[in-house]
């Protein structure tokens, strides 16, 4: 029994111990960093023809860091319609920022410097929207998520831990943001903190065309055929993840990060 | 003993957390089908003489979902203020629908295959409510860069709509996809240009509430012509 709570405690907190050197230094800047991805080629995970044409990603910012819970809190400050109690209910379920004390305090279920999460679509939106950002692209938050183009060893093992993390049940406090260290763009916890909110997670990625137009192919056999690497088992699942959400969802392990167009 | 726990414990948790997800999620149903169109220019013509509809006109645009809420319930549709332009390029916000029942799609002009389909069906319902005054149908466009309103309306020759009764309406993509978001129906734009999008009509109630979501292509629509017949 003892090896399993071992084995539990690893899981856990194989994300925090990678590195926690340099965080204070990292945290004196990266309250509102953009990285720039200069963009390139990417091949979707998954097409709805056999051709995998490879995808261009235009040049773009990405957030450094998942929106933090404080600010998401001076978000809602700013347009208390997005505040717990006011928000309409088409915009967000009822688990919207449940883990914040109120409207206005986090309390001690919501630690300022982790990811926000209990958010929606629309809320995530509406943030980005006001700080003159968007959501990431699905193109764009896997061009960035993905190993190098090369599956080399080094990728295997990113891809051996982001699955490793998707197997640990995820904590009801996330993480904080920043401690991890930063992928190859110099952007941090794409994994290992939360699952986040794309702009088109609303996008179709089904292959199978059922004669009476029903979605036969999704994620049984007949839809790995569609995948263009069907080995990464990693992307698959998140793939799996976003089209099982509805905009209204506050999930308490999704949270987001904004984008922004270069130039 | 233990070493098998080691290995079975995370599938287990997998399994868990993936059922959890999956079970709160019931859209798997829902209906897709890909479109093949013919590349086609729209040329520019001035636009005749503006429909009469009781639209007020919404000024813009910007705080977008904070806004415009006033006199709408939580789960309105309408609680989108986004602004978009009909089929005769009059602006008019989804609100301006409020005391009719709605019939809504989401289409694009272009397609060849299943967006007749679901207009087709859409006709016969009207035909079915042909009596009731207070019903209107939409058609709004997933393509902003090709429908323009003037695509729209030769469009809606095209299929015969009665434009006192029809909105076809065209917007920006950001807000095209909040809709979308709003009613569970996904689309996507693939390489060629062409898109792959969910099958579905939407009933809205007077006070823009989805009461009824219609998958599929040449089915049964009794459903619908049921509910708006029996609604208030």
């Amino acid at each position: 029994m003892k090896v399993i709570y071992v084995v539990f405690a690893l899981l856990i907190t194989a994300s925090n111990v990678m590195t926690a050197k340099d965080n204070k230094d990292q945290f004196s800047h990266q309250k509102s960093s953009m990285v720039l991805v200069k963009g390139g080629r990417y091949i979707p995970f998954w097409k709805d023809d056999k051709s995998l044409v490879p995808v261009k990603v235009k040049p773009f910012y990405m957030d450094a860091f998942p929106v933090t819970n404080a600010e998401f809190l001076k978000f809602v400050k700013a347009n208390p319609a997005w505040q717990r109690s006011k928000v309409k209910r088409i915009f967000a379920g009822s688990t919207y920022l449940r883990h914040w004390k109120d409207d206005l305090e986090l309390g001690p279920g919501a630690t300022p410097n982790s990811p926000v999460t209990n958010v929606s679509w629309f809320a995530a939106k509406a943030y980005a929207e006001w700080k003159g950002k968007r959501l990431p692209t699905v193109a764009e938050w896997e061009f960035v998520a993905l190993p190098g183009a090369k599956s080399s060893l080094r990728d295997k093992m990113l891809n051996q831990k982001i699955l490793e993390w998707y197997l640990t049940p995820k904590p009801q406090r996330a993480g904080t943001v920043g401690v991890g260290k930063p992928d190859r763009f110099g952007i941090y916890d794409m994994h290992g903190l939360v699952f986040e909110w794309v702009d088109d997670f609303n996008g179709i990625i089904a292959g199978g065309l059922g004669g009476d137009g029903n979605e036969s192919g999704l994620f049984c056999g007949s839809g790995v055929v569609n995948s263009s690497d069907p080995a990464n088992y990693a992307a698959f699942l998140r793939f799996a993840f976003r089209n099982g959400l509805k905009a209204d969802y506050a999930l308490y392990d999704l949270g987001f990060r904004c984008a922004k167009d270069a130039n | 003993m233990k070493k098998i726990m080691m290995i079975t414990l995370p599938a287990a948790l997998l399994i868990l957390g993936l059922t959890g997800y999956f079970a709160l999620n019931n859209s798997w149903g829902s209906v897709v089908i890909a479109e093949k169109h013919s590349e086609k220019k729209d040329s520019v013509q001035t636009l005749p003489g503006l429909k009469k509809v009781d639209a007020k006109i919404s000024s813009c645009c910007s705080e977008k979902m904070e806004e415009g809420s006033a006199g709408y319930s939580s789960n309105s549709v309408y609680q989108l203020s986004s602004v978009w332009k009909n089929e005769l390029g009059q602006k008019l916000s989804l609100g301006d629908l409020k005391g009719h029942k709605v019939v809504l799609s989401m289409i694009f002009a272009s397609c060849t295959y299943a967006c007749p389909l679901i207009v087709n069906d859409m006709r016969k319902i009207e035909k079915s409510v042909a009596d009731k005054s207070d019903v209107r149908f939409v058609l709004v466009s997933i393509d902003p860069e090709r429908d323009t309103p003037v695509t729209l309306l030769e469009y809606s020759k095209r299929q015969g709509l009665e434009l006192s009764r029809w909105e076809l309406l065209t917007g920006s993509k950001s807000d095209i996809r909040s809709l979308a978001a709003v009613l569970g129906f996904k689309y996507q734009r693939d390489s060629k240009g062409d898109y792959t999008h969910s099958n579905l009509i939407n009933v809205l109630n007077k006070e823009g509430e989805v009461v009824l979501q219609h998958e599929g292509l040449n089915k049964d629509i009794s459903d619908i012509v049921g509910k708006l017949k029996s609604m208030n």
